[in-house]
């Protein structure tokens, strides 16, 4: 391919030996027969350049050949003329030409690389976002110069348009790195918290029977944290932070109501504490046998003439938190009863029994009451058959309500009782320190979470 | 014949200047845009992200260089350069894609395998709370581990609409989450099925 270049130098070449060729009088064969081989080459090389130069050749000679000696001269003089303007004009073009400011742009394309790796699309988007819309206006005003006519360009506004892009995606780059750190820490800390509550609702709740919805809130929360884990382990701290948020939210909010059902519940206790003084008393005033079930710490406690002579653990009903208030609730009921039968051999399927007085005066008042508040179906009773019997020490509460031992010590507490025993049934009878101390981190953990969330996730960005 | 002689001259001069201006390789750039978008398409942003970034990298460095070619003089101007950036972001950007579509195959099939153990395994808790300890009248003592169960089963039920939307990455980590959950449930019921057992053997 002949060069623009390439092609006037060579032109100009064989101007100047025409030039010496008019001024000699030589004929143009006996001329290209003294031509440079070069030239020779130059020709035969390119077809094009031969054809060009053939029809020039021809041209010049029929000019030249009907011109005066003169005016030949004046010819070959203006040709040159004129091609050196041209080469003149274009030189001054590229020299008057303004360059493009390229370290600006590549300086904009550096900052806008840098932005990506630190994943800016995922901790700084909306930077990421403007950074990119900057560099594709300073190209697009780049590319509108460099439409225009070479000495009209003007490259000042894409110029600025790229600094705007480089510090834009520099801001990025900082944003996502220290959002990125801050939220891995804030997940690493939070994964560990709530895994601590996990542990602890597990441990403080886990035996105890709330209901499904409570339940399965704490389950998911559960699942929400280890679905953040897997997040963390992938270095996806965002969305690590939003599961274990939504995780802590769940967990939280699944211990809280525990913890309030619970606190409750158990501020019952200085009236189930006058009931098992009142049975030990008892106790002591007859010198009889009297028992105390204390649900919540599985144990049924034997008094003789007021003093502790032994106790069994026990198994109850799978919702035995709270008090017993219609059949079929699973719950085993709270209040001073008494042994009115005792049941074995055939009597009774599960071993041995003590058969108690519910329900008593009380329990068919606060149904009443119940029933009437519409609590209850107009179909509900109020339930009875409660007992304290054997085929117990599975490990599990299980029984529907009622008071279930090993039949070991089933036998020794069958011996103990007598109709007529008094068999008090308490929720707990001490107060509950670790719900306490529960309480008390819940409140501290709150504060916490909502001091330490970092700004991503409470709001969205606002940038200028 | 003077009229011929300057058409001549400006003829040789035109034809100078038509063969010596290169054209930017339009064609090229428009393969590239379209290679990132499809890059774009097949996730890569989500599934080869870093793939994707050098992409895209790769692209605004090469339409640079085609405007840097454009700034110049007409018979200066060479897309050589260009050309072969376009080429690699064309590339890069097919890597990408290729990327993201192995990436998210095995993503898809290990989040389909976790689906698959996290069904069974709960398959086979109902079937060990069969055989765990019960109470009287009928009433399972287990409807603690009930309600998880239902909860693990509700966790794998969002982890199939996430699988039927593509989204191939929560179907994992909640497939995942869901097994952990189910194997930790079967340990429990295997516990209680073993206290049972060793009350059976003692009595």
């Amino acid at each position: 391919m002949i060069t623009g270049r390439g092609f006037v130098f060579r032109f100009m070449s064989i101007q100047g030996r025409l030039k010496k060729f008019t001024s000699s009088k030589m004929d143009v064969n006996r001329l290209l027969a003294r031509l440079p081989g070069v030239v020779r080459q130059i020709n035969i090389r390119n077809r094009l350049n031969k054809f060009v130069s053939s029809i020039f050749y021809r041209n010049v000679q029929r000019l030249l050949a009907r011109l005066p000696g003169m005016a030949r001269h004046r010819w070959v003089w203006l040709s040159g003329s004129a091609v050196g303007t041209l080469l003149i004009i274009v030189a001054a073009i590229i020299a008057l030409s303004e360059n493009p400011p390229l370290s600006k742009f590549d300086h904009a394309r550096a900052a806008l690389t840098l932005m990506r790796r630190a994943e800016a699309s995922r901790y700084a988007p909306e930077l990421l976002q403007q950074a990119e819309e900057r560099w594709e206006r300073a190209r697009l005003a780049w590319h509108k110069e460099n439409n225009k006519w070479s000495a009209g360009r003007e490259f000042q506004g894409a110029a600025n348009l790229a600094d705007q892009a480089a510090g834009l995606a520099k801001k990025a780059a900082e944003l996502a790195a220290a959002t990125k750190d801050s939220l891995r820490w804030f997940t690493a800390a939070s994964i560990t918290l709530v895994k601590e509550k996990i542990a602890e609702f597990k441990m403080q709740f886990n035996t105890m029977p709330f209901s499904n919805p409570l339940r399965q809130k704490f389950v998911t929360g559960e699942l929400l944290m280890m679905e953040s884990e897997l997040a963390f382990l992938r270095h996806d701290y965002l969305l690590a932070a939003k599961k274990i948020q939504t995780a802590a939210s769940h967990v939280g909010s699944a211990s809280n109501k525990a913890a309030g059902f619970l606190k409750a519940y158990l501020a019952n206790i200085p009236q189930w504490q006058h009931w098992a003084a009142e049975t030990i008393a008892w106790s002591a005033e007859y010198d009889r046998t009297a028992i105390i079930v204390e649900k919540m710490a599985s144990r049924c406690r034997v008094y003789d003439n007021g003093k502790l002579k032994t106790e069994y653990p026990v198994e109850l009903g799978p919702r035995w938190l709270g008090h017993k208030r219609k059949k079929g609730d699973g719950a085993t009921p709270e209040g001073c009863y008494r042994v009115i039968k005792k049941k074995s051999g055939r009597q009774t399927q599960y071993y041995k029994a003590l058969e108690i007085d519910y329900p008593n005066q009380t329990d068919r008042e606060l149904f009443r009451v119940a029933q009437e508040r519409g609590e209850f179906p107009q179909n509900a009773h109020l339930g009875g058959l409660i007992e304290i019997h054997g085929d117990g020490g599975k490990g599990v509460n299980w029984t529907s309500g009622c008071v279930a031992l090993s039949n070991a010590n089933m036998d020794k507490l069958f011996e103990l009782a007598k109709v007529g025993t008094p068999v008090t049934i308490v929720g707990a009878l001490k107060g509950n320190p670790t719900l306490n101390k529960t309480l008390r981190e819940m409140r501290e953990v709150r504060g916490a979470e909502a001091n330490n969330v970092p700004k991503n996730l409470k709001e969205s960005h606002t940038y200028d | 014949m003077r009229i011929k002689f300057f058409l001549t001259l400006l003829t040789v001069c035109m034809l100078a200047f038509v063969v010596g201006c290169a054209k930017a390789p339009q064609e090229a750039i428009d393969a590239a845009n379209a290679a990132l978008e499809a890059a774009k398409s097949a996730e890569a942003d989500r599934y080869a992200t870093a793939e994707y970034s050098a992409a895209k990298d790769s692209l605004d460095a090469a339409n640079a260089e085609v405007e840097k070619q454009n700034s110049k003089f007409a018979l200066f101007r060479n897309y050589g350069d260009a050309s072969r950036i376009l080429q690699s972001a064309v590339n890069a950007a097919n890597a990408a894609a290729s990327a993201a579509a192995t990436n998210k195959e095995q993503v898809k099939a290990e989040a389909e395998q976790l689906m698959a153990q996290a069904q069974t395994a709960v398959t086979e808790a109902k079937g060990l709370m069969k055989r765990a300890p019960r109470g009287k009248e009928g009433r399972a003592a287990l409807d603690l581990i009930q309600s998880d169960l239902s909860a693990v089963e509700t966790q794998l039920s969002e982890a199939g609409s996430a699988m039927t939307s593509g989204d191939f990455l929560t179907a994992r980590d909640k497939s995942k989450a869901a097994l952990d959950k189910v194997n930790s449930i079967k340990d429990e019921l295997m516990q209680a099925i073993g206290k049972k057992k060793m009350m059976t053997t003692k009595s």
